[in-house]
């Protein structure tokens, strides 16, 4: 099956979960996790790759994540002119932006995987929508928001906020 | 994956993706927000891993007193344990400090530091130790001349990008800057992108840079009104070159589809022109440099101005700074 060919005739690639899960996917698609890239370059990619640390649920949010930038990333189709590549630029961010809006159980996953897996844009992806939850909040509505507990006393926290107060004076 | 059902331990993420995380916040949130959130976070703040980007021109800005700004730039340099990679900052108050960014920032690739008072001398003891800088923005740094120039060449020997805008009142009273435009010429021959508004040159200091630089594609002389610009088109076609007349229309089209970004008058980017796959260093906020343009001329053509147009999706969630 890993070396079966996909419909338009490229290379398919099958992963497999920490849970047993296969997903098959282009070769293209999978090439945009770094560390499954390095695999294929030296032939481990056969039957399948294992990735011990993804569970099945967050291996099948990255696999439609890289399906469909390798789909839409420049050239993928053959056309190159301007408009076209705009419009794809602009589904892509549409497509980001439905793809990262999850709980942040998941974002944490996510985070862990593309970091793993070595998928840069992913990568940045999660962070900055990490960085938007946290942006605006105060230190508790941070930790209410991640889970994070205070382990801090209150003599701690107020030291840290006069620490770097002398930066902000005129803010 | 840390599975413990529904719960994920948020300290715990690895350091240096919360390092990347809060490269993403608001300068004063890093410092005074973060770090109270818990231990491990505050840890993740005093160490290296947010400080490989050290862009704090929007802070500066706001802030500015130069005292400020020293201790500043020295407590995060420190923090980055030698692994910074970009410094973009504003006005630099004097030789010390940069001399601290020399001693401290050895792997510096992107140095941007305008408007700064840094002497000719500091910068030819400081440049043997930055040698890994392959762009350089010395705009208005009006104490250095050609020797700083010849110094940055000699010892950054990957320079690519270039930029050396001058304010036209910088160069008010100057006959010339041959000099600068002869050390270019001599000692930076791998320059692909060369930004010079305004430096007081001629046609023949630009064809002797194209003549040394082979691998030059883009050139900006806007207000170098000595230079014959139709001149070079008609020897180097290959050549993208910007001004003397400062009221080009410059990729019009392009900057409608930039929409999104066109209300931030402050974006300054250097052309993404680097093979490197990690190019998020070689885009620079600008700043208040959008004054340079403040002659009357052009301005709304000039305030945003987008080379090369690499902006990929990594940028769409980059914390642009707001207009000011």
């Amino acid at each position: 099956m890993a070396a079966a060919e996909g419909s338009d005739g490229g290379k398919m690639i099958v992963l497999i979960s920490a849970d047993g899960q296969r997903f098959e996917l282009p070769e293209a698609a999978a090439k945009l996790s770094q560390i499954v890239l390095y695999m294929i370059e030296d032939g481990c990619c056969y039957p399948s790759i294992p990735l011990p640390k993804v569970d099945g649920v967050i291996l099948a949010k990255i696999v439609e994540y890289c399906n469909k930038h390798a789909a839409l990333s420049s050239g993928a189709d053959g056309s190159s002119d301007a408009a076209s590549e705009r419009s794809k630029e602009r589904e892509l961010k549409i497509f980001d932006a439905e793809f990262i809006d999850v709980d942040v159980t998941t974002l944490f996953d996510v985070m862990m995987a593309a970091n793993y897996l070595n998928i840069k844009g992913l990568l940045d992806l999660a962070c900055q929508r990490t960085a938007d939850l946290i942006k605006g909040k105060s230190p508790e509505q941070i930790r209410q928001t991640f889970g994070i507990k205070n382990d801090f006393t209150p003599e701690e926290e107020a030291a840290i906020r006069k620490e770097n107060a002398w930066a902000f004076d005129n803010i | 994956m840390g599975e413990c059902g529904e719960y994920r331990c948020w300290e715990e993420m690895l350091p240096d993706a919360l390092g990347l995380v809060f490269r993403n916040l608001p300068l004063r949130e890093v410092l005074t927000v973060v770090p109270r959130v818990c231990k491990s976070w505050s840890r993740v703040v005093t160490g290296p891993y947010c400080w490989q980007e050290i862009d704090i021109e929007e802070w500066r800005q706001q802030q500015g007193k130069p005292e400020q700004l020293v201790r500043m730039v020295e407590m995060l340099v420190a923090r980055s344990c030698g692994s910074c990679r970009r410094i973009s900052v504003s006005g630099l108050p004097g030789d010390p400090l940069f001399s601290f960014i020399g001693d401290h920032a050895r792997a510096l690739r992107t140095l941007e530091i305008p408007r700064s008072e840094i002497s000719d001398a500091v910068v030819e003891s400081v440049a043997p130790r930055l040698p890994n800088v392959t762009f350089l923005d010395i705009s208005s740094c009006t104490k250095i001349g050609a020797r700083a120039l010849e110094a940055f060449g000699k010892h950054c020997k990957s320079l690519v990008g270039l930029r050396r805008v001058m304010h036209p009142t910088d160069v008010a009273g100057k006959a010339c800057q041959h000099d600068e435009a002869r050390a270019i010429a001599c000692t930076m021959p791998r320059l692909r992108h060369l930004e010079m508004g305004y430096m007081v040159i001629a046609t023949d200091a630009v064809l002797d840079i194209l003549a040394r630089c082979r691998d030059l594609r883009y050139l900006d002389l806007r207000g170098c009104w000595a230079v014959d610009d139709k001149f070079l088109q008609e020897r180097h076609p290959g050549l993208r070159v910007l001004g003397p007349g400062v009221d080009d229309c410059f990729e019009n089209s392009y900057l409608e589809e930039c929409s999104d970004y066109s209300d931030d008058s402050s974006i300054y980017s250097w052309e993404l022109m680097d093979d490197d796959e990690d190019d998020d260093d070689y885009y620079a906020v600008g700043s208040d440099d959008e004054a340079i343009w403040d002659d009357g001329q052009g301005l709304e053509n000039l305030e945003v101005r987008f080379y090369g147009g690499g902006f990929s999706e990594s940028y769409a969630g980059f914390d642009w700074p707001p207009s000011p």
